[in-house]
């Protein structure tokens, strides 16, 4: 009986120790954070001279690369706020690595991501993930002083949508890229069509002028002005 | 027996909050950010001549200070986008041309004019925190952040989280100004009502 209590405490005792010393000598000390390089490669919106644009939507083909270990690959079509400050509003998915416990796991989310006066902010719209070779419609735009709207479709579905406000909400340029943190990640496949802006009321019409720039090692095959693939790296 | 089964239910819930902390933490560290292509992907550096061409061209009415937030200063470069109409003039004492941390930018871009916000819209800003200074020089709406993010990581590693940046509308075109290197909206103000008509 003694025998059995004295076990039970060593065990309890063991636990406590093993996961202090998991604590104490966890990944936190050696995890590095994603790289700040960034490799990027799309399309500018480009217009002749005349009002601002107000939206942002596009298709994108989801891809699932191989990315390392605390890197990312990224998705996006963007609202740019502010060059001058880094200032902008942006949705699209993102491959990103998350620690679940005991092990780090390479997940896939759709995001809205801002930038402004008061600082940066990250959030995952949606409880489902974006599922391989699958095409979705992101959509963002000025819908009022100080905010923006986004949705995320898949087909007519809306998969959600949603406000952010921002400060301050002057809208500049469009963007539509494909991101990584790292060239190694190899995003052939990567693929954005139907690129529409808005400028004011609900008429969305296609790009129809872009500028092209892209990061070796990764290429850009530029299928007109609203459209557009992306492959290389690895 | 049971004292013992207690004592490490225990344990094991000890265990499991403290990897959930050590997840937390460990989340906190690999926190993904996205990023877009600064003004150099989609600008051209042009002088001084050539911007105010073609704002002629385009029927665009633009306003530069005459009074600078120093002798020292001087305009070392303009990055210019044609369409949609965006420009950052640069300013320097110590002949920095990037627009990302130099000591004094001018920003502008055409604006819808139903965007134009009132004296009194920004007044309602202006009511949110200290920081933040809404006026009207010259029937232009201002106002003025004491205390705003600066989203390039350059700047930050150079002036801090933090800057003074001022935001105007003459006519239709948007302008902010952004001096890490002054203290306070007073020190701007005297910049703002320098604006003169240039063409």
């Amino acid at each position: 009986m003694k025998d059995i209590k004295l076990k039970g405490s060593v065990l309890s005792y063991t636990l406590l120790i093993l996961a202090l010393l998991f604590f104490i000598f966890s990944p936190i000390s050696y995890v590095k954070a994603t790289s700040s390089t960034r490799y990027h490669a799309g399309y500018f919106y480009y217009e002749d001279s005349g009002p601002s644009v107000e939206g942002v939507q596009g298709n994108i083909f989801t891809i699932y690369p191989h990315v390392p270990w605390s890197e990312i690959c990224a998705e996006w079509v963007t609202i740019v706020i502010s060059y001058n400050y880094n200032y902008w509003v942006q949705t699209g998915y993102i491959h990103h690595w998350i620690w679940a416990i005991f092990f780090p796991i390479l997940t896939v989310d759709f995001y809205i991501e801002e930038n402004d006066n008061n600082g940066r902010s990250m959030k995952y719209p949606a409880i489902v993930k974006p599922l391989m070779d699958h095409t979705y419609k992101y959509k963002l735009l000025l819908s009022g002083p100080g905010e923006f709207t986004y949705y995320i479709y898949e087909g007519t579905n809306l998969i959600c949508s949603g406000i952010i406000n921002t400060n301050p909400y002057s809208t500049q340029d469009l963007q539509a890229f494909v991101e990584t943190s790292v060239s190694s990640i190899k995003v052939d496949g990567s693929h954005f069509t139907y690129l529409r802006y808005r400028l004011t009321g609900s008429q969305w019409p296609l790009w129809d002028r872009h500028e092209p720039s892209w990061d070796y090692p990764y290429y850009l095959d530029q299928r007109g002005h609203y459209e557009f693939a992306v492959y290389g790296g690895g | 027996m049971e004292k013992n089964s207690k004592k490490i239910m225990l344990s094991l819930i000890v265990v499991l909050i403290i990897l959930i902390l050590n997840s937390w933490a460990l989340n906190l560290s690999i926190k993904p950010v996205s990023s877009i292509v600064d003004f150099y992907g989609t600008s051209e550096e042009v002088s001084l001549k050539e911007f105010l061409n073609y704002a002629s061209e385009n029927n665009l009415s633009i306003y530069l200070p005459n009074k600078l937030p120093s002798n020292n200063f001087n305009m070392t470069a303009i990055y210019l986008k044609r369409g949609p109409f965006i420009a950052i003039i640069v300013y320097s004492t110590e002949g920095n041309k990037d627009y990302k941390t130099a000591e004094f930018t001018i920003e502008m871009s055409s604006v819808n004019p139903d965007r134009i916000p009132t004296f009194s819209d920004l007044q309602i800003e202006a009511e949110k925190s200290q920081d933040i200074i809404a006026m009207e020089i010259n029937n232009w709406p201002i106002i003025i952040y004491e205390h705003a993010y600066n989203g390039h990581p350059e700047f930050r590693k150079k002036y801090g989280e933090y800057t003074l940046i001022a935001y105007f509308w003459i006519e239709q075109v948007c302008y902010s100004m952004g001096a890490p290197t002054l203290n306070n909206a007073m020190d701007l103000i005297p910049i703002i009502e320098s604006m003169s008509l240039m063409v």
